[in-house]
């Protein structure tokens, strides 16, 4: 059996890991704020889980709603 | 009007000496007055990469406490005459010197050189604050591993807070063979992860060992990693360079290896 490379764990790793050091809060606590944004935006606008994305950057915290635009 | 370019990591290891010292060496081969400095006190290195450990008398605290003058201090490279080394001090600690007084000695430099390059000490404490206090540009060093990626986002962080005006990415020992097995992260990964623009990748080259070892530069040599070098160079002063097929350049070397094993 071949082994899985080990890129896309350090990837994955790294994601976490950046997030949580950009804006000092637990991968933990980052999960719950992001379930907690969904919350209060879909009480708002109709969104999925799948369109619904926070991204952490070193002077910003975005929150983007891909998909189709209806 | 010089620049003042400040070679950081975060982590230790990943390279910043070599490259601050290629770097210096490839500048001054552009026939660019060029004006390397240690800043890593306690921990001088920047000297014995350069081959030029045996010609120290005065340092950078000499500099700073007013021991010497700075042409004093200054040691001329043996390469090139147009290369000087400011050593760091052996024996002193990091809160000899201030961000102040860095501030204070780079703002004097910038009339007399075209390029000055810091090399900072790893960490992000004074050493380091010291070191970025009078940069007007950021070169941010790192390896396609973890540990190495999560510091230099750190440091990214902390020079865009400290209004950095330029920052850019050197990515330093990758492996194209692990890259294609999927087992290292390729540039575009790590360029991706750490969203600055990038200056170059450097691949992992035993020549740098070898030059390292006789206190030599690997670049200008006939190496993988003196090319990337000689382009990040160039780059820096402002050419417009296309960024090395490390893929072919491998491509290549696999095909001569296969030749040779027909024969």
């Amino acid at each position: 059996m071949k082994r899985r490379a080990s890129v896309p764990i350090a990837r994955e790793r790294l994601k976490v890991l950046l997030v949580s050091d950009r804006i000092s809060c637990t991968a933990g606590s980052l999960e719950k704020m992001e379930k907690e944004l969904y919350n209060v935006i879909s009480k708002y606008l109709e969104i999925t889980k799948e369109e619904f994305e926070v991204q952490v950057t070193h002077t910003h915290i975005h929150i983007r709603i891909t998909g189709e635009e209806l | 009007m010089g620049e003042i370019i400040v070679v950081t990591s975060g982590k230790g290891g990943v390279g910043k000496t070599t490259t601050t010292a290629n770097i210096g060496i490839g500048l001054a081969g552009l026939g660019k007055h060029v004006l390397v400095i240690d800043t890593d006190l306690g921990l001088r290195n920047l000297d014995v990469v350069m081959g030029l450990e045996n010609r120290i008398v005065y340092n950078l605290v000499d500099v700073i406490e007013g021991t010497c003058r700075l042409k004093q201090a200054l040691i001329r490279d043996k390469r090139y005459e147009n290369l000087y080394l400011l050593p760091s001090a052996q024996t002193k600690d990091k809160s000899a010197v201030s961000p102040e007084q860095m501030r204070k000695l780079t703002s004097e430099l910038r009339d007399e050189y075209d390029y000055v390059l810091l090399d900072c000490p790893a960490g992000i404490e004074q050493g380091f604050q010291n070191a970025i206090a009078g940069a007007d540009r950021a070169i941010v060093v790192t390896t396609p591993e973890v540990s190495a990626i999560r510091d230099a986002d750190r440091i990214i962080g902390l020079l865009e807070a400290g209004k950095m005006k330029k920052i850019e990415l050197l990515i330093n020992r990758i492996r194209i063979d692990m890259v294609k097995r999927g087992d290292m992260m390729s540039i575009d990964d790590v360029t991706e992860i750490l969203a600055i623009p990038l200056l170059g990748a450097v691949p992992d080259d035993e020549q740098v060992v070898i030059a390292t070892n006789q206190g030599d530069a690997v670049i200008g040599e006939n190496s993988l990693a003196g090319q990337a070098l000689q382009n990040i160079c160039r780059r820096i002063a402002g050419e417009e360079v296309p960024f090395l097929d490390l893929n072919t350049a491998n491509g290549f070397f696999a095909k001569l290896s296969h030749l040779f094993k027909k024969n």
